[in-house]
């Protein structure tokens, strides 16, 4: 789609013009998918009965996001659909299913390339992906994970995977990586949870040390939830791969199955930063009333890559803070985010066994 | 498996399981009632449970008085002979809800059986706590404590077969799902069956009356439906999901203003406030059911309780219901009317405003399979010795005939 306002981004745009911009596109976005989608334009007809008179950012409607885990919802018609994704879910619960055309799956693609060309640079680096050796080749529809290192996988050149299909770790195919590329700086991607504990900890266990060259840059994104629960942190996180890999450059991405593309790096001095194309705001998790900066709540997250299905306004079950807007010390422009985890899962009490998703 | 009760020094669950065939006890055996005293009294001096309403609701179940009225019921049922027990019964109990386990286990004692009773791992708040007060009265009550096994296992289908293969009646709680996997696994030629699915309930309010009733009146009824509909979260089988209102429209809409404002106020005395992730819950049932039909929000989406107006309570609304103080609004003119709103799914009508005999002329118009309980507003969530249709006293039995 040739309006979308990646053209100029990525983080560029100054957050009152950003607003501005994004509101138009995100309204028209909105008019698009109640004229295309029938149980959206329902949705919206009972429960945001007044989206036409929205006037700002967060009068748009949002639709929670685990309701992509019980409907099907599509903008466009079924041969139009070139991919459908997967996320893993927590344990126990459904998966998401979020339908691309080739327009709004390209777009992904280019969004996801800015911004990850804004932290790693141009040139493609080797990359060593912390993951399964099989994950790309089990057919079915695409898992969240494997879109994400497929499209990750894009940044690099020359992969290698660390883990052998039963997630162990398959030393010598990192030494051998380590080995190959001992001058150039290289791209290490994976799944918050999976670099720790099948990586960090497995090398840390073995009291093994690896020497990573120089200037080498690891991205991991996926959730803290798992890491939040043994009390590991990102201070944690980072140092350990320092002392373990010996990569000095972690950063930590934000985002999720049903926004791909549009996803919130971590900048050097340790913020989440909205791309252009994207927007985070935060609400009281009791009263949903928008919160002023600083404050912490649930995210509702806004992007303008969703053409092919209504993801464009979701509230999340995470939680965080607005840090600032156009002021981050790295000189990124629009709002910068700090996450913290998720809402804790409600207790369950029926006489019935089946699990509520 | 293990074996959760009685505690016995070598916690051997098949000796355990072996030894009730060597065992028998009458329906209403007196060893029988000691132990139900007992249970009883401990249950209602034990502080730790004093906060759990469920529980103090299960000790006073089996209070002797209450226990007494069950005999004589239990003895009229054998009018033209003698009601004898099944024999072995295997209970298989659901996961969420401490308290049901018990109710059916004890039922069946009470009859003469002999039980094996299958509980979740799953940890409920106070569930260690009564676990050890039932051990403690086995303790002293040895012969019953050789009548029953209670076990808990990882879903094992060659164990569950291995004990529906013992079994003259199989009692399964625990919803659709469960039901169904226990369908697939066999029972001996003369066991019988007895099971539990998902069912869902209402409370159904008359609008005149609401609007005519004194204010300590409409106080007590928002405390009783309190308890209906927040217990449990509002996820028992039991818990009023949906609202039917009889009356003019006006009048309707009067009536629950009145009503809601009253719940509101129940909640704010008990100082009960809403929750971020029952509101994520409600959210998604929320967008669930108006993707599916059209629903209107009375008030704010974040609204806690959280009201949907719809026409009925489809299977959409049904399916995605996520409990938490959640409510379908539905308006009728008259209680004839309502014909088209209930299906075979449905257990419990708690209501407000009507005569019993209104009630019953009504009962009789609906679906054959519809509606199993109506019950004043706050006595949904209360066990009776007939659930979901069938009389247990009479199920757990066999009828011998003596002309």
């Amino acid at each position: 789609m040739a309006d979308t306002l990646q053209a100029v981004g990525p983080f560029a745009i100054p957050q009152a013009d950003k607003r501005a911009r994004l509101f138009e596109r995100l309204h028209a976005l909105t008019a698009q998918h109640y004229a295309h989608c029938a149980p959206y334009a329902r949705m919206l007809d009972s429960l945001h009965a007044d989206w036409r008179a929205a006037d700002s950012l967060e009068a748009l409607p949002w639709l929670p996001v685990g309701i992509f885990k019980h409907l099907r919802l599509a903008s466009i018609p079924d041969e139009q659909i070139v991919r459908e994704l997967r996320s893993s879910g927590t344990s126990g619960s459904l998966p998401s299913r979020v339908l691309l055309d080739h327009d709004t799956a390209a777009n992904q693609t280019r969004a996801l390339a800015r911004i990850v060309g804004d932290v790693l640079g141009r040139a493609r680096r080797p990359m060593l992906v912390v993951d399964r050796n099989d994950l790309l080749r089990s057919g079915e529809a695409l898992s969240a994970r494997g879109a994400a290192v497929l499209g990750f996988g894009n940044f690099g050149r020359q992969h290698s995977y660390a883990l052998k299909p039963d997630l162990s770790l398959d030393l010598d195919a990192v030494r051998d990586f380590v080995t190959r590329f001992a001058d150039e700086a290289v791209l290490v991607f994976g799944f918050t949870f999976v670099v720790w504990r099948d990586l960090v900890q497995t090398l840390r266990s073995r009291g093994e040390r690896l020497a990573f060259p120089p200037g080498s840059i690891m991205l991991h994104g996926g959730g803290w939830k798992r890491l939040t629960d043994q009390q590991v942190g990102n201070s944690q996180f980072k140092q350990a791969v320092a002392e373990v890999l010996g990569i000095e450059q972690v950063h930590n991405y934000y985002g999720m199955a049903e926004q791909v593309g549009s996803i919130f790096m971590e900048c050097g001095a340790g913020r989440l930063h909205t791309p252009d194309y994207a927007e985070a705001i935060v609400r009281d998790p009791i009263s949903l009333a928008p919160l002023p900066l600083g404050s912490t709540g649930v995210i509702q997250l806004l992007s303008d890559l969703p053409g092919s299905y209504p993801g464009h306004s979701l509230l999340t079950e995470d939680i965080g803070a607005i840090l600032g807007e156009d002021d981050c010390p790295c000189g990124r422009m629009g709002r910068a985010l700090r996450v913290d985890g998720r809402l804790p899962r409600a207790e369950l009490r029926g006489c019935s066994d089946t699990r509520a998703a | 498996m293990d074996l959760i009760l009685p505690h016995r020094a070598d916690a051997d669950a098949r000796a355990q399981i072996d030894g009730l065939g060597e065992r028998t006890l009458q329906a209403f055996d007196t060893r029988t009632l000691a132990f139900l005293t007992d249970f009883s009294t401990r249950l209602l001096q034990d502080h730790a449970l004093r906060s759990a309403p469920e529980l103090v609701a299960l000790g006073y179940w089996f209070r002797p008085a209450a226990v007494e009225v069950l005999r004589q019921r239990h003895a009229r049922l054998a009018a033209s002979g003698v009601l004898r027990p099944r024999g072995v019964v295997f209970h298989v109990a659901p996961a969420n809800v401490d308290a049901v386990f018990v109710y059916s286990w004890f039922l069946s004692l009470l009859c003469g059986n002999r039980n094996i009773v299958r509980i979740s791992r799953r940890d409920n708040a106070h569930r260690a706590t009564l676990l050890q007060l039932l051990a403690d009265t086995l303790a002293a009550h040895p012969h019953i404590a050789a009548c029953n096994a209670v076990l808990a296992y990882e879903r094992d289908d060659a164990i569950s077969a291995e004990l529906s293969a013992r079994c003259g009646l199989r009692v399964v709680w625990g919803g659709n799902e469960t039901v169904a996997h226990f369908r697939r696994i066999p029972l001996p030629p003369l066991a019988t069956e007895l099971v539990f699915p998902d069912r869902q309930s209402w409370a159904l309010l008359d609008a005149a009356s609401l609007i005519n009733a004194d204010d300590d009146t409409i106080s007590r009824l928002a405390s009783a439906f309190h308890n209906d509909a927040f217990w449990f979260s509002q996820q028992a089988c039991s818990s009023p999901r949906a609202v039917v209102w009889i009356g003019a429209t006006t009048q309707v809409a009067q009536a629950k203003n009145r009503f809601w404002q009253a719940v509101r106020e129940e909640l704010a005395r008990r100082g009960e406030t809403p929750d971020a992730s029952e509101l994520a819950n409600r959210l998604v049932a929320a967008h669930r059911a108006a993707a599916a039909g059209d629903v209107k929000p009375h008030g704010s989406l974040s609204d806690w309780p959280l009201r949907l107006d719809a026409d009925t309570f489809t299977p959409e609304l049904r399916g995605g219901h996520c409990g938490y103080g959640l409510f379908y609004e539905i308006t009728r003119a008259h209680l004839g009317d309502t014909r088209d709103l209930f299906v075979a799914a449905d257990q419990t009508v708690a209501y407000f405003g009507f005569e019993r005999a209104a009630l019953t002329d009504w009962v009789q118009t609906l679906p054959d399979r519809a509606v199993d309980r109506v019950v004043p507003i706050g006595d949904a969530l209360r066990f009776g010795d007939c659930w979901d249709g069938h009389d247990l006293l009479m199920a757990f039995s066999r009828h011998v005939v003596i002309a």
